[in-house]
């Protein structure tokens, strides 16, 4: 075995290679690029959306993800390429017409009539989606209000609603033409923590109904809780989209931290020697920063290993029967919180040779656990 | 937020027919009119200002018919000459010695044709003159302000990316705004016009007033007359239209279109004087610079369109430009509908080419 560092969370433009999963695709973008003036602020996009997805949409501010999404829904004129939503091309506006039709959403704030209340601000967005005014639409309007738990202040005017409230009314106004796709920018904004399960829930819903969701948040692990693909943008540009077990499963591992740096490479070089002889499970090692408030070692960095977590023990025992010991064993959870972090703050990502890694630090930092 | 997903209980068919949806989308602009609090106001001020029209007229009426009765005493021969100011005359009833018998006369005979005229003004369908041109001044202003906060609020709620977002295109959704202001106008006309023929034909008799026989023609007369009284509204709220849509802005709208109408009102008078001033083929010139306005073309529509046989024509439709040459009907038309054109063609370019962001 190649003792290869692990996958960084650096990937190539468009795909981490994933598969298509068989699945219809929902929404396609070419090519996607989006100019104001000197300012790309979307540029080159490919990403694609299958029926049934709870895709992620993830960046940091000003990264293009509001700009995708109103050119998504026909607010914003790309200024290249192409967005095919279930099939039909954007372009045309007949096409786009009966496309935007089978979608719900809610794009930054929702925005209604405040004069108006619950029921007639539905009304409204049932008009626009083409539904007529019937019995039929009042009913359906009082299905979504119960469903969102407006019902009991239905009749106020929207001016009065909290943030939360208006944010329900925006929920209840994507689902209200049962769509086939909902966009959902920050869904979770003003809502308090319960309100906040309360969407994660309704999201897995939908996914189990096979309604595909598009989903824009900055909360990452109420991302990484509900969402099965994402993708990730950074000024402007695609860094990688795929689904978030394989995105994710080249982060976790077993993590070995050391009271002085020279083990760590002397622990890379020993697994290294390991896993061609006795420990073929041993897939490879690098090194990586400490998680944000754990135990910092003296010179900074921890040895990733990449083997099944219940493997811990041998790992242990090999690098003891080299006289190398751990500081500090432990399994260290695959988070997109991290991966986010990695691959949009402008952390080094490549594993660094021993010689590279930072000196020992006068004092140690942290405690240990 | 219950659990469940939400599944549509009803049948619901959405439509994807253009005019189908349009016509909604009209609808519903009309709802939105009709539950702004704005629009209770301005009504409420339209209703107002007629019953202050009419209440006017009726006070005129009265105190010319006062005064008609009161006749002032004749002077005798000798007297007609030295009669002094203050002098009161041989009689000892106080009334001034004013004039000759012919004089008195003809003083009775002025007062009663405008006794005639005021009692016309409130009987059908001579009432329909100051009803006309209070609708086409008045009217217009309050349309104005309604336009522009309808469609200026869309942006300042951003309930224009909620519209567009379902599927709506553009051309739908200026279209529904332009369906819905052409209503409006059609309809706050119709309401006057209904109003002030309610009047007409209840107090115009009890003043004395006869309904005259009104030929197929004159019916057709008052056809024009509703329609060109319409046009001069939508004209004007499609200046709101545009100037909302172009500054994203209930004030663009409000303001620009009122201070268009300021302007008019301003820029005719003065032309007004110049053209007096002036003669020749200068003054015919300047005159000349009338024909870019809308409010004269449409008031040369208005004139061609009730000019028989019940003369109708005589509104003055909100501009103070009475005694400038008479735009041609056709003309005024032709002009009036390029306006709508250009301003229609504007918003739509504007909007089509529009991103729409915060």
């Amino acid at each position: 075995m190649d003792v290869t560092p692990l996958p960084q969370p650096s990937a190539p433009q468009a795909s981490t290679g994933e598969a298509a999963p068989g699945r219809p695709v929902v929404l396609r973008t070419e090519r996607l690029t989006k100019q104001f003036g000197r300012l790309t602020a979307v540029q080159n996009l490919n990403l694609e959306v299958y029926r049934g997805d709870v895709f992620g949409l993830l960046g940091p501010n000003g990264s293009g993800k509001t700009t995708t999404l109103r050119m998504i829904l026909g607010l914003i004129w790309p200024t290249d390429g192409q967005i095919s939503l279930f099939g039909a091309q954007m372009t045309n506006d007949a096409e786009r017409r009966a496309a935007l039709q089978r979608i719900g959403a809610i794009v930054e704030q929702p925005a209604f009539y405040p004069y108006l209340n619950g029921p007639e601000n539905l009304l409204g967005v049932a008009v626009y989606a083409g539904l007529p005014n019937n019995a039929a639409t009042q009913a359906r309007i009082d299905q979504v209000l119960m469903q969102v738990g407006l019902a009991p202040r239905a009749r106020d005017a929207y001016k009065k609603y909290s943030l939360g409230m208006k944010q329900r009314l925006g929920i209840a106004a994507a689902l209200l033409t049962s769509p086939e796709l909902i966009v959902l920018d920050e869904p979770t904004n003003g809502l308090d923590p319960a309100g906040m399960v309360e969407v994660r829930a309704l999201i897995s819903q939908l996914a189990q109904h096979r309604i595909t969701v598009l989903l824009s948040s900055h909360l990452l692990h109420e991302v990484q809780q509900v969402c099965t693909r994402v993708a990730i943008l950074n000024r402007g540009a695609l860094i990688t989209q795929g689904k978030v077990t394989q995105l994710l499963a080249a982060q976790g591992g077993i993590q070995l931290g050391f009271s002085q740096p020279d083990l760590l490479s002397q622990a890379a070089s020993i697994l290294q020697a390991a896993a061609e002889t006795q420990a073929p499970w041993l897939r490879g090692t690098r090194y990586v920063p400490p998680e944000s408030g754990a135990w910092m070692p003296p010179g900074g960095w921890l040895l990733l290993v990449d083997a099944p977590l219940e493997r811990a023990a041998e790992v242990n025992a090999i690098l003891g029967a080299q006289g190398v010991y751990a500081a500090e064993v432990r399994r260290r959870e695959a988070s997109l919180e991290q991966f986010f972090l990695a691959l949009t703050s402008g952390q080094p990502q490549a594993p660094f040779p021993p010689s590279m890694l930072p000196q020992p630090a006068p004092q140690a930092q942290g405690g240990h656990p | 937020m219950t659990s469940g997903i939400p599944q549509n209980s009803g049948a619901t068919p959405k439509t994807n027919d253009w005019i189908g949806h349009t016509l909604r989308l009209v609808g519903w602009n009309l709802l939105l009119a009709r539950w702004r609090l704005m629009s209770k106001i301005l009504v409420t001020l339209l209703l107002v200002g007629l019953l202050l029209l009419i209440g006017g007229l009726l006070l005129t009426y009265v105190l010319v018919n006062n005064t008609g009765t009161a006749q002032p005493t004749a002077c005798p021969p000798t007297s007609v000459s030295a009669s002094q100011p203050g002098d009161t005359g041989p009689g000892s009833s106080g009334q001034p010695c004013i004039s000759s018998p012919q004089q008195d006369q003809q003083a009775q005979q002025a007062q009663e044709a405008f006794a005639d005229l005021e009692r016309a003004f409130l009987t059908f369908p001579t009432v329909l003159i100051p009803v006309g041109g209070y609708t086409a001044f008045l009217g217009v202003i309050l349309l104005c302000i309604l336009a522009g906060s309808l469609i200026g609020s869309e942006y300042s709620f951003g309930t224009q990316r909620l519209a567009l977002s379902r599927g709506v295109s553009r051309a739908q959704l200026l279209a529904a705004q332009i369906g819905a202001l052409a209503i409006l106008a059609l309809a706050v006309t119709a309401g006057m016009f209904i109003l002030g023929a309610l009047i007409g034909l209840t107090l115009g008799p009890l003043l004395g007033g006869s309904i005259p026989n009104i030929p197929p023609t004159g019916w057709l007369e008052l056809l024009g007359f509703w329609l060109v009284v319409s046009l001069h509204l939508f004209a004007y709220a499609l200046i709101a239209l545009c100037l909302a849509t172009l500054g994203r802005s209930t004030a663009a709208g409000i303001a620009g279109s009122l201070g268009y109408l300021l302007f008019e009102n301003i820029a005719l008078p003065i032309i007004l004087l110049i053209t007096a001033a002036l003669s020749g083929s200068l003054s015919t010139g300047i005159s000349t610079i009338q024909n870019v306005f809308l409010g004269p073309n449409l008031s040369g529509l208005q004139a061609g369109v009730t000019q028989s046989p019940l003369n109708l024509g005589g509104a003055s439709s909100g501009s103070s430009n009475a005694d400038l040459p008479v735009i041609a009907p056709t003309q005024g038309l032709l002009v009036s509908l390029l306006y709508c054109a250009l301003l229609i063609g504007l918003s739509y370019w504007v909007l089509r080419k529009r991103d729409v962001t915060n």
